[in-house]
């Protein structure tokens, strides 16, 4: 069967879905050789199927990690691909692909889907059993100025915060912080221009190295949001260096 | 270096620039950085497994194979190809699909089960923000697609299944449903403000 340009470049789509298999995935793939335009098709569609595994993200099993790096420990790598590289020199420009496209997205959709988004999701699915607490965080993610700043720590992992400035409110959750021993606890502070800071809660751990959302109220312009280990029930204080901190405006 | 880190509007997604230099050391055999790289990538490698597998225990050893696939093949990353988090993403659908394809033989899989799929399932558990701000994202793009682009494209995607299959599903042409699926896709790549 002779397939024609046209109809080959029609498979951008479902090559992308992994919805092709077989002798017409190859033949595709000897395509995407000579096509650039299908080839950045192609990387476009690949990224949004990403963010369609995204939405259906969820926490696995606590013990997976420890299976899997058990098996990690055990297995050897695969050697790097030393000889292409040398063939196919890297076209400098595109190292930075990924970053390129990635900011411009994050500014133009972010307010939008904050302001379409969460409150639906919340209101219709969880609006029932959802707690006062649930209800706070899906009005600041609703706020027609909520905001979201993400900022890596100085520990590892990742701390976000959505604000509200119209609501002086803030939500702040984090990803990959690391386990502190008993007698630690991660506090969370607002501070004032002038360095005075007050206490905004202590960060519960859940499932999956995330700590769950803490909301903070008492927030104003030019506040910024930081992160301290203090001893366990935490202290009116911070007592040591931040581990993050953010400027939520 | 904490009270001084330099403020920027943050990249959205999940597949921040760390996710692409984690990598980098997980190429170089260092298990502290595929220990984080499996913190921000676990989840999503798993809930993809279980919305294409459905089976809890399946789905973990196919999460299990992708992720130990990702520290075995860290060094063919090529970054300039497409973002870390995909090339995770796309190991992991590939082996779902993988799993799901050869098991059809054996268990014909209900189309009903998979026709459900359409709809994105939230949990009831606490999810972080982030993954609300995606998951509606992606609601609102999904909600924004034609009736029939929707069902091709999560039947292809989340549905596991071949576009043929898709096509014979569906009782419609492959041609019309090769179209499709691209179209809806290109629709979704618009509205999630992905540039290509």
């Amino acid at each position: 069967m002779k397939m024609l340009r046209h109809d080959l470049h029609t498979l951008t789509g479902v090559y992308a879905l992994d919805a092709i298999a077989g002798s017409e995935r190859e033949r595709f793939e000897r395509h995407l050789q000579h096509c650039p335009s299908c080839g950045n098709e192609v990387r476009g569609l690949q990224e949004t199927a990403t963010r369609l595994a995204g939405a259906v993200a969820m926490a696995p099993p606590e013990r997976m990690k420890g299976a899997v790096l058990a098996s990690v420990a055990r297995t050897r790598q695969l050697p790097p691909p030393v000889i292409e590289s040398h063939l196919r020199p890297l076209p400098s420009r595109s190292i930075t692909w990924t970053r390129r496209i990635a900011i411009p997205a994050a500014a133009a959709c972010l307010a939008v889907a904050i302001v379409l988004g969460v409150l639906l999701g919340i209101s219709r699915q969880q609006l029932g059993t959802a707690t006062a607490q649930q209800r706070e965080i899906a009005a600041v993610l609703a706020a027609p100025d909520a905001r979201l700043f993400r900022e890596k720590t100085s520990m590892g992992g990742v701390a976000t915060v959505v604000s509200a400035a119209n609501l002086h409110k803030l939500i702040f959750t984090s990803t990959g912080l690391p386990a502190l021993a008993d007698a630690k606890v991660y506090e969370l502070w607002i501070m004032g221009p002038g360095g005075k800071a007050t206490r905004a809660g202590l960060l519960a751990a859940i499932a999956g190295g995330k700590t769950a959302p803490v909301l903070a109220e008492g927030l104003a312009a030019g506040d910024r949001v930081g992160v301290t280990v203090e001893p366990a029930g935490g202290t009116s204080k911070p007592t040591t260096t931040p581990i993050v901190v953010i400027q939520p405006s | 270096m904490p009270a001084s880190v330099p403020f920027r509007e943050p990249a959205e997604g999940d597949s921040g620039p760390d996710l692409e230099s984690l990598l980098a050391h997980v190429a170089r055999g260092e298990q502290t950085a595929f220990e984080a790289v499996y913190d921000q990538v676990a989840g999503r490698v798993y809930g993809l497994a279980r919305k294409v597998v459905r089976d809890p225990a399946q789905s973990e050893e196919v999460a299990q194979e992708v992720l130990l696939e990702v520290w075995r093949s860290a060094c063919r990353f090529d970054p300039t190809r497409g973002s870390a988090m995909t090339w995770i993403m796309m190991i992991a659908h590939r082996r779902a699909v993988d799993r799901v394809r050869s098991a059809t033989a054996e268990t014909q899989r209900e189309q009903k089960s998979a026709a459900s799929s359409v709809t994105i399932e939230v949990d009831e558990v606490a999810e972080t923000v982030e993954a609300n701000l995606e998951r509606e994202r992606v609601r609102r793009c999904l909600g924004a697609l034609t009736d029939m682009q929707r069902e091709a494209l999560t039947l292809a995607y989340y549905g596991g299944y071949s576009y043929r299959e898709v096509g014979g599903l569906l009782n419609v042409a492959l041609g019309t449903i090769k179209t499709r699926i691209r179209d809806g896709l290109i629709r979704m790549r618009d509205c999630m403000g992905v540039l290509s």
